[in-house]
């Protein structure tokens, strides 16, 4: 797994290369609260090279996006091939978590 | 009953005193009344006595001058005969001289004297006059006694009185016979008035009712103040005439008494008025009459009767004094004892503030009313002490009722549970002591697949134990609905009670979960008795695993999850310790081997039988002592798999070698390996892309889940993957030697809840039920399998 982090001026966005596993998911995890410990309030998450997304990973997400919500700052995902994207919707996250079609949806709709 | 001497003490003892003091004097007085009337008889007798005598002496002595006048004339006309002129003036002057005599006769015997001038010469007094003359007829008069008798026997003698109705008087005669040559020459007789003698007898001073008796020597009544009787009457005609015999023979004896010359007395009833009466007599000796006093016994007993009426109002009057003595006495006793027993009566009634009255003295009084108020503090006391402790007693009670309504309402207790689920056959009893012990006991299903089942038993009794015993049920059975794992469940529980647990309860508490599908029971123990399970061939075993330690007291406690399988009919018997240590009488426990004898009998009867059964068992083993503990149970006999398509208790595909394998160590560096496997079985079988990155995800899901949490130690494990392609079926079967866990146990992640309230966790077994068509799970052979079935053809890609 690879992480690339840029960041924009209004947002932060972080690409996710890779699988995002159960012994990948410390080091996303960590990259996350790095993102968040630098003041980092709205977060695209892109997830376009991600191949896959276990529940470990799924975690990461759900945490990163619960710890924005409560600090009033927003998570959104973007770019999910489609067998993340069914895991994300067996486990009903499509429904408590922002997914977006693009980057750029992302960012309008984070920085909404 | 009713006198008012019943109803007062007081009264009582002074009639008491009274009548005691009464009887004395009644004594005294008879007795003085017996010798003062003996000494007033003596007195009246002796006084009567002397009456009689001296009016003998001056009748005597009235008799004894006419017998001398009589004897000096006959003395004169002794020597010679006298004629008839000098016989005349010797009469005339004799009656000149003692005007006292009445008459006076001189008759010559006519015998001697043939030749005298005269026979008979009377002189007698007549209207002052003195006239001699001769008698009419002298041959009738020598037949008279006043002549033949002195004639006859030659002596003087007083003739019998008679009646002269010349001279209308009384009187007597004394005749001298006047002897010559001892030969009757004449008789001299002097006429005597008795009314001198009666004069001096009516003078005589005889009181009220006393009367003056002159009897002749006949009998004849001389004098008698009845003037009727006289000279016509004796006493003995008297006598005879009285009709009754008492009296008449009593009058009969006076008469002979009297006449027998000798002075007496004698006591005699009175003719015609039935008064008794004394007689004093006394003999008239020159006569030979009877004189006497008649004194009427009232008479003579009249000083005595005052004496004694007088003594009699005295003694009254003494005994109207006693009574004033008498009644202050009975006053100071029962007006104490009447207070007394006012306030008694008070006490009686539950005043016990009633102020006993005040005692002054040191008596028997005092004593009670002292031992009295001791007995009203005591009783007061008494009261007092048994008010609290049975209102101690009412609120333990209460408590004690309010502990069993907890423990009985925070127990299911609808039976049949399940009714639509022909699986499972569950009953379960509790009977509460009568301080309550604890005991809980819970089931439920958590899914339709898994029964949760729990036993406990809480240290301690009452209202702590059954507020603890709930705390405990409610914890454990949230706890086990959320992590679905018997011994992490436990441990929850564990650290939840510990906190703070400063009056250091515990509970013993046996919880498990039971995979209908399976028969596979995941269980944990901390502390409690093992349960029995009673199999088909009545064989009776126990989860005997060493119990983990109780809940409540350890902050580091670890629970162990134990798993058994149960075939179809198996039974499992859950129950406390009330169960086998309930005691009889003697102290003897129903015990262990009472209680596998009984299921071993019973076992195969449904669970209610069994448990209906235990409990009859056991209530006749304790019999009559009271049951220290309560008695719980729980039983559940696992009915098999109700659908065989979903039992998973064998192999799906056991007498099949597998269509590919893998082994892999517990380590998560040996997951490329798993991708490896899958991607290589994956082209060889020709699956889809999806089914394969499927396939990767459940099997990596699991696998995550198996290295990281399945195995308490550091030592290496091996992890077998087997993988079955049948029919239009893909089969993958994991098998870990780890803790026993069933992951169709764990709940449902529920995926319509927001952000804010959805669990970061638990989302890998969700996405493995969610992803295949059958995920079971069994524990065999002390490692855990589970089951993964996929359809091959099917695109599940939504």
């Amino acid at each position: 797994m690879d992480i690339q982090s840029r960041s924009g001026e209004d947002y932060t966005a972080i690409e996710i290369r890779g699988r995002l596993d159960a012994t990948s998911a410390p080091d996303a995890e960590e990259a996350m609260t790095d993102a968040i410990q630098r003041g980092v309030t709205r977060l695209v998450i892109n997830l376009a090279a991600t191949d896959y997304v276990s529940s470990a990973g799924l975690r990461v997400l759900l945490a990163t996006a619960k710890r924005l919500s409560r600090q009033g700052g927003q998570l959104v995902l973007c770019e999910l091939q489609d067998g993340v994207r069914e895991v994300f919707e067996i486990s009903g996250l499509l429904t408590v978590l922002s997914v977006a079609q693009t980057e750029a949806t992302a960012h309008s709709l984070v920085t909404a | 009953m009713n006198s008012p001497f019943s109803r007062s003490l007081g009264r009582r003892m002074a009639a008491l005193i009274l009548l005691g003091a009464g009887c004395v004097l009644t004594l005294v007085l008879g007795y003085s009344y017996l010798t003062q009337r003996a000494r007033v008889l003596t007195t009246a007798a002796r006084e009567g006595d002397a009456l009689a005598q001296s009016v003998v002496f001056q009748i005597e002595a009235s008799l004894g001058r006419a017998e001398a006048l009589v004897q000096q004339v006959a003395l004169l006309l002794e020597p010679e005969r006298q004629g008839r002129s000098e016989s005349i003036e010797l009469i005339q002057r004799t009656l000149e001289a003692h005007p006292a005599m009445f008459g006076m006769a001189v008759a010559l015997s006519d015998a001697t004297e043939s030749q005298a001038d005269f026979r008979m010469l009377y002189g007698f007094r007549h209207d002052g006059t003195i006239s001699v003359g001769d008698r009419k007829s002298p041959f009738e008069d020598y037949q008279h006694d006043w002549f033949y008798l002195p004639y006859l026997l030659q002596q003087p003698m007083w003739i019998e009185p008679y009646f002269d109705s010349d001279a209308q008087a009384l009187m007597v005669t004394y005749s001298v016979p006047v002897l010559r040559a001892e030969e009757v020459v004449a008789v001299v007789t002097c006429d005597l008035s008795l009314d001198e003698i009666r004069d001096l007898l009516s003078a005589l001073p005889l009181g009220d009712g006393g009367q003056a008796v002159l009897l002749s020597q006949r009998g004849t009544f001389i004098a008698h103040p009845n003037s009727e009787w006289v000279m016509r009457e004796t006493i003995f005609s008297i006598a005879e005439s009285q009709s009754d015999p008492l009296t008449a023979q009593s009058m009969k004896q006076l008469g002979d008494g009297m006449l027998s010359g000798v002075a007496g007395h004698q006591r005699y009833r009175q003719p015609f008025s039935d008064e008794m009466a004394y007689m004093y007599y006394r003999c008239v000796p020159s006569t030979g009459w009877a004189f006497g006093v008649v004194r009427p016994e009232a008479q003579v007993l009249a000083p005595l009767m005052r004496l004694n009426q007088i003594s009699a109002l005295v003694a009254l009057l003494g005994l109207l004094l006693l009574l004033v003595p008498a009644m202050g006495i009975a006053w100071s006793v029962s007006r104490p004892l009447g207070r007394l027993a006012d306030a008694a009566q008070r006490i009686a009634v539950g005043n016990f503030d009633v102020a006993l009255p005040a005692v002054h003295t040191r008596d028997e009084v005092a004593r009670l009313t002292g031992a009295f108020e001791q007995m009203r503090c005591d009783l007061r006391r008494y009261i007092d002490d048994l008010t609290a402790s049975t209102a101690a007693k009412e609120r333990v009670a209460g408590e004690l009722s309010a502990a069993r309504e907890i423990q009985m309402s925070i127990v299911p207790k609808l039976f049949p549970p399940f009714p639509c689920r022909p699986e499972i056959d569950l009953h379960a009893m509790l009977l509460p002591a009568l301080e309550v012990g604890g005991d809980l006991y819970d089931f439920a299903l958590l899914d339709e697949d898994h029964l949760y089942v729990a036993i406990g038993d809480v240290s301690g009794k009452g209202v702590p134990a059954s507020l603890l015993m709930a705390v405990g049920k409610t914890l454990l059975k949230s706890t086990v609905q959320n992590v679905r794992d018997p011994a992490r469940a436990l441990a929850h529980v564990n650290a939840e009670l510990e906190k703070g647990n400063d009056s250091c309860m515990f509970i013993t508490m046996f919880c498990g979960i039971l995979n209908l599908n399976s028969g596979d029971f995941l269980y944990a123990n901390a502390g409690h008795n093992p349960p029995l399970v009673v199999h088909g061939d009545r064989t009776v075993g126990q989860l005997n695993d060493p119990p983990d330690v109780i809940v409540g007291v350890s902050s580091d406690a670890n629970y162990q999850v134990h798993s058994r399988r149960l075939d179809p009919g198996d039974l499992l018997l859950l129950f406390t310790d009330g169960v086998t240590e309930a005691m009889n009488s003697s102290g003897e426990q129903f015990g262990d081997s009472r209680l596998r004898e009984l299921v071993q009998q019973e076992g195969h009867r449904g669970a209610q039988q069994v448990l209906e059964c235990l409990g009859r068992a056991v209530r006749a083993h304790a019999a009559q002592a009271a049951q220290s503990d309560d008695i719980t149970a729980l039983a559940v006999r696992y009915q098999g798999a109700a659908d065989g398509g979903n039992d998973t208790r064998q192999p799906p595909c056991a007498d099949q070698e597998a269509d590919a394998s893998l082994t892999l160590r517990n380590q998560l560096d040996e997951l490329p390996r798993l991708r490896d496997w899958i991607g290589e079985t994956g082209s060889r079988w020709e699956l889809s892309e999806t089914l394969r990155s499927r396939l990767n995800l459940l099997l990596e899901e699991w696998l995550v889940n198996v290295i990281s949490y399945a195995y308490g130690d550091a030592e290496e494990h091996l992890i077998e993957l087997r993988m079955w392609r049948v029919g239009d079926e893909l089969r993958v079967e994991v098998s870990d030697d780890g803790r026993p866990f069933d992951p169709t146990a764990q709940a449902r992640a529920d995926t319509s809840l927001p952000l804010e309230h959805r669990p970061i966790g638990g989302l890998g077994i969700h996405l493995m039920r969610q992803t295949t068509d059958q995920f079971l799970y069994r524990r065999q052979q002390e490692r855990n399998v589970i089951t993964l079935v996929l359809a091959l053809a099917q695109d599940r890609g939504r």
